[in-house]
This record gives structure tokens, sequence and C-alpha cells, in this order.
């Protein structure tokens, strides 16, 4: 028992490292969008050479100028310069609402995936803090176990229905161009036969519960 | 459950306290309390003879089977 615990504390252990390195990784790759903005990982590198040339670059000499141009069904697009270490980079802006709306429904799963996995972690964790000091059958880790389960489930599906909508939001930023997006999403199966064992581990979990139940009430 | 565990009316009979019992028997307090109450799961032959030859009875006195309604 005393080795099993040891080793469930291995395992906390190894779960603080990974999110310690995951959460620099993640700080690490997305240090351009901290430094010059939200929208900087949005540059649409397909499309610049078909900007790159002599007539934008005319009219929008100065980076942060920008120049408005009517595409197909009305909509109205905004090209914008910037000048980045790498070299000139035009961002197209769209203002129509029904990239408006992937954009904010984009924002909401985001914030959500990022709750949901804050979630995972910390249930995760504290069910290994409670197993690491000898609570392991309780109805608090049976609960945070179906959560788990659920959250896993969950993940899996808005992962999906995020990558669909930055494929229709893509697809409808490049409406107007030559540009065909390619149909390149895939569930994550694996992180739902997760969240499906996990449910299942929480029934033997709970049949453990009923035992020790079972075991501490045999006077 | 159908189960009734009539420890307390076998104590009044013998006019005994779950105290003096724990001591015969030697069993803990809670865990008496919780046969008294009726919470246990289960019984063990051991447990039962203890308190049968502490209170000088049959395993029938302590327990009843009632239908459940």
């Amino acid at each position: 028992m005393r080795k099993d615990l040891k080793f469930i504390r291995i395992i906390r252990g190894i779960l603080l490292l990974i999110s310690v390195v995951l959460l620099i990784w993640a700080v690490y790759d997305h240090r351009s969008a901290m430094i010059k903005g939200w929208y900087a990982d949005e540059e649409l590198k397909p499309l610049q050479p078909r900007f790159q040339n002599a007539l934008f670059g005319a009219v929008i000499s100065k980076p942060g100028d920008s120049l408005n141009i009517k595409g197909k069904d009305g909509y109205v697009f905004k090209l914008e310069k910037s000048d980045l270490v790498t070299g000139t980079v035009y961002n197209l802006h769209q203002e129509s609402t029904l990239y408006s709306i992937y954009k904010t429904a984009m924002l909401v799963i985001g914030f959500t995936l990022f709750i949901i996995s804050f979630k995972v972690f910390s249930k995760l964790y504290y069910f290994l803090d409670d197993s690491a000091k000898g609570e392991i059958f309780t109805l608090k880790n049976i609960n945070r176990i179906k959560d788990i389960g659920f959250f896993c489930i969950s993940l899996s599906i808005l992962l999906w229905v995020g990558d669909v909508l930055a494929f229709l939001r893509t697809q409808e930023l490049v409406r107007f161009t030559d540009y065909q997006m390619e149909y390149n999403f895939d569930f994550n199966y694996i992180l739902f036969a997760a969240g499906m064992v996990t449910m299942v581990i929480m029934y033997v979990f709970k049949k453990g519960y009923d035992l020790q139940q079972e075991h501490e009430l045999t006077i | 459950m159908a189960i009734v565990v009539n420890l307390d009316v076998v104590l009044a009979q013998r006019k005994m306290s779950l105290t003096e019992l724990t001591e015969l028997v030697g069993i803990t307090m809670s865990n008496l309390s919780i046969l008294k109450t009726g919470k246990a799961k289960a019984i063990r032959f051991e447990t039962l003879e203890a308190i049968c030859l502490a209170l000088d009875c049959q395993p029938g006195d302590l327990l009843e089977y009632r239908k459940e309604k």
C-alpha cells in the first residue's frame, strides 16, 4: 500500500512537471501574439503574393495604412500593411456579420476550452492528492473522475466544433479570392475514447466505494 | 433494510448500558452504535457470538425479519 501511494505521488509530480512545461511552451509559442497583439497570428500567409504588388505598395505605403476592397456579394475587406521583422505583411480584415459571428463563437469556445482544461487539471491534481493520502474510494473522487470523463468528451466535441468554425471563418475571409480552403479537421477520437474509459473507471470506483462501505459497516 | 436489529430492546430487558456491553464484548462504542441504529450492512458470526454470550440470548432475539412494504 505504501509503495502504491509512493507511485501515486510520483504520478502527481509528473503531472505538475508536464503542466509547467506545457504552460511555458504555450507562452513561448504565442509570444508574438502577446507582444504584437491578439490577432498577430492571423496573418494570411497564402495571400501574401497576391497583395505584395506595386499597386498596393503604392496605395498603402506606411505601416498602419489601410485600403478598403469591395469583394463579391457586397463584402468589404480592409487591407492593412504591417512591417514585421520577417518582411512586409498585408493583413486582410473583413467586416462581415458572419465573420464576426464565427470569430465571437471561436472566442467563446476558446475560453470554454481553457476553463475545461483547467478544470480537468485541477480535478486530476486533487484526485491524485487525495489518493496519495490514502483516500481513494471516496464520493469526492468518484465525482472528480465523472467530471474528468465528462470534460474529456466535451473537449473532444468542442475542439471539433472549434476546427469547423475556424474553417468556416477562413473560408468566409477568402471567399472573394481564387483560394480554396481544404477540409482538414478531424475528430479527436483519442480524447473521446479517454473520456469514455474514464466514465467506465468512475463506475469501477463507485463499486469500490460500495464495497468499502460494506466492509467498514460490517461489525 | 428488512433485517431489524433489536439490540436496544435486549439491552433494556437486561438493564444493561451500551458502555457495559462494549466492555464485555470488546467492540468499539462506534461500531456498537452502528449496529444499534441499524446502519450496519453485515455482522460477523464472531461478533454475534460475543454479543449473545454477553447478553445471554439467541441470535433470533437480536435479529428480526420485517417484510418491507
